[in-house]
């Protein structure tokens, strides 16, 4: 029979933090740890050891008092799509993001901490929650004591890969910052198909203030190693006002302004030129930027 | 826990408890096939065709990429649970009328994939058709008869879940 991971000998299910950590540190060797386990598609960790991860109690999906919305990192991304406190979370962003990742088996097997912690450039819910200011609370796999885990807030200055950010620390909880919980937001892929990883992906969200953008934020992803925010364009937008925006059109001159302030360093993509990538980066912003005010533009 | 290279694992597949004797690094694919539920297909082997979706727990994963050893406890449907020659499913019979059935390869994993949507929404629009067999790639007879099959099944769930048969 084929195997997914043939030098396997050895199978954990731990189901608390603690058994997790004591496994890991009696480990001999590197031992793969199992959440979705989608990524076994394309690479085949020669290891003896597979702990699963799955049986950790971090599925659950809740809205706190102070209206943050904790989501558990085994949550699926097929849970998530259904759970009616992230549908209406920050204009239905999470929404737009699990509607362009992957198709409806796997999203029924890849889970939000996976997404985030693979650290592949073309993961696409990090980059919802680069703008939605999350927070990861994590315990210290060198500790034995997880009683009290630690929150961070995601490193935006693109220097800090999730990966590493990993290395040490398992993140149990993706926590949304409960001021975008009733903020817009809107989210964009860019892919050749519905289901192909994404080439660009951009997240905007703002709390709208009156008639004025305020707490904006930017953030793409696909086109670089890990997602980063766009200060400039932040910068640019942050206090404006869109009272006399009418939606649907790419004729707003500060959308085209914002869209065309737009730039990153790429990373190498065989499926797109580099000039190509940053073009389509402007016009993503600028549309992107758009989607997001688009209800609020109506309601004016 | 297990230290040695066979493990036992237990699980319910239609139905009935199923105990195996799997290495570790497993796929659920091949100890399904292996064990006779041979409707689960090896297509790409890589998550992308749609060939050996099964239902986990009632949700339809890829299961070329679940090591069998994950699914200890779990419960799961194979097209052999929902329907038999004798007695099909009006799923199943759906896809026959409709001519959405060429090869067959592809069948079993989109009928599961029809199955799981309807079960949970009995009356689905175009749009979520669509999305719910968007993991199930056909390289014969195409989509269109199966969006017509599945769109012929509606309500083939009764309100409790249960399956209605033709003619109730």
């Amino acid at each position: 029979m084929a195997k997914l991971i043939p030098t396997a000998t050895r199978y954990d299910r731990p189901d608390t933090p603690e058994t997790l950590q004591r496994l890991i540190k009696n480990a001999t060797g590197k031992p793969f740890l199992l959440a979705g386990g989608t990524s076994l598609g394309f690479s085949r960790p020669k290891t003896e050891h597979i702990i699963d991860l799955n049986r950790l109690p971090f599925r659950e999906c809740r809205l706190t008092a102070l209206h943050d919305l904790e989501i558990g990192a085994l949550t699926t991304i097929g849970d998530l799509e259904r759970h009616n406190d992230a549908k209406s979370f920050c204009g239905g962003i999470l929404t737009q993001a699990t509607d362009a990742l992957a198709s409806t088996p796997l999203r029924n097997l890849i889970t939000v901490g996976g997404n985030l912690a693979a650290g592949y450039p073309w993961c696409d819910l990090p980059v919802a929650f680069l703008a939605l200011n999350a927070r990861l609370r994590c315990f210290d796999s060198a500790q034995t004591d997880c009683v009290s885990p630690k929150e961070i807030s995601l490193p935006h200055d693109g220097q800090t890969t999730f990966k590493k950010l990993t290395e040490n620390q398992f993140v149990s909880h993706i926590v949304l910052d409960g001021k975008y919980a009733n903020a817009r937001g809107a989210f964009t892929k860019f892919s050749r198909t519905s289901t192909d990883l994404a080439i660009i992906t951009v997240a905007v969200t703002f709390i709208p203030d009156e008639n004025s953008m305020r707490s904006v934020r930017v953030a793409v992803g696909g086109l670089v190693p890990v997602p980063q925010r766009l200060p400039e364009v932040e910068m640019m937008l942050e206090g404006q006002t869109f009272k006399n925006f009418e939606g649907q059109t790419f004729e707003n001159s500060l959308f085209q302004e914002a869209g065309a302030a737009a730039d990153v360093i790429l990373r190498k993509d065989p499926r797109a030129s580099d000039d190509y990538r940053r073009n389509v980066l402007k016009t993503l912003v600028t549309r992107t930027c758009i989607k997001a005010t688009g209800v609020m533009a109506n309601e004016n | 826990m297990k230290t040695d290279s066979i493990m036992t694992m237990t699980c319910e597949i239609n139905g009935s408890e199923s105990v195996f004797h799997i290495h570790p690094g497993d796929r659920l694919l091949d100890v399904l096939r292996h064990a006779g539920f041979i409707s689960v297909k090896e297509g790409c082997g890589d998550g992308n065709c749609g060939a050996c979706i099964i239902l986990l727990d009632g949700r339809p994963v890829n299961s070329c990429l679940v090591p069998a050893a994950r699914v200890e406890g779990c419960a799961i449907t194979t097209v052999e649970g929902i329907g038999t020659p004798d007695n099909p499913h009006p799923l199943q019979e759906s896809y026959a009328d409709h001519g959405a059935v060429q090869c067959g390869f592809c069948t079993p994993g989109s009928i599961l994939s029809s199955y799981a949507l309807l079960r949970d929404n009995p009356h689905p629009t175009e749009n979520e058709i669509k999305r719910a067999l968007d993991g199930n790639a056909c390289r014969c007879t195409g989509y269109v008869k199966k969006l017509a099959a599945v769109r012929g099944a509606r309500g083939c769930f009764a309100a409790d879940g249960a399956n209605r048969r033709k003619g109730e």
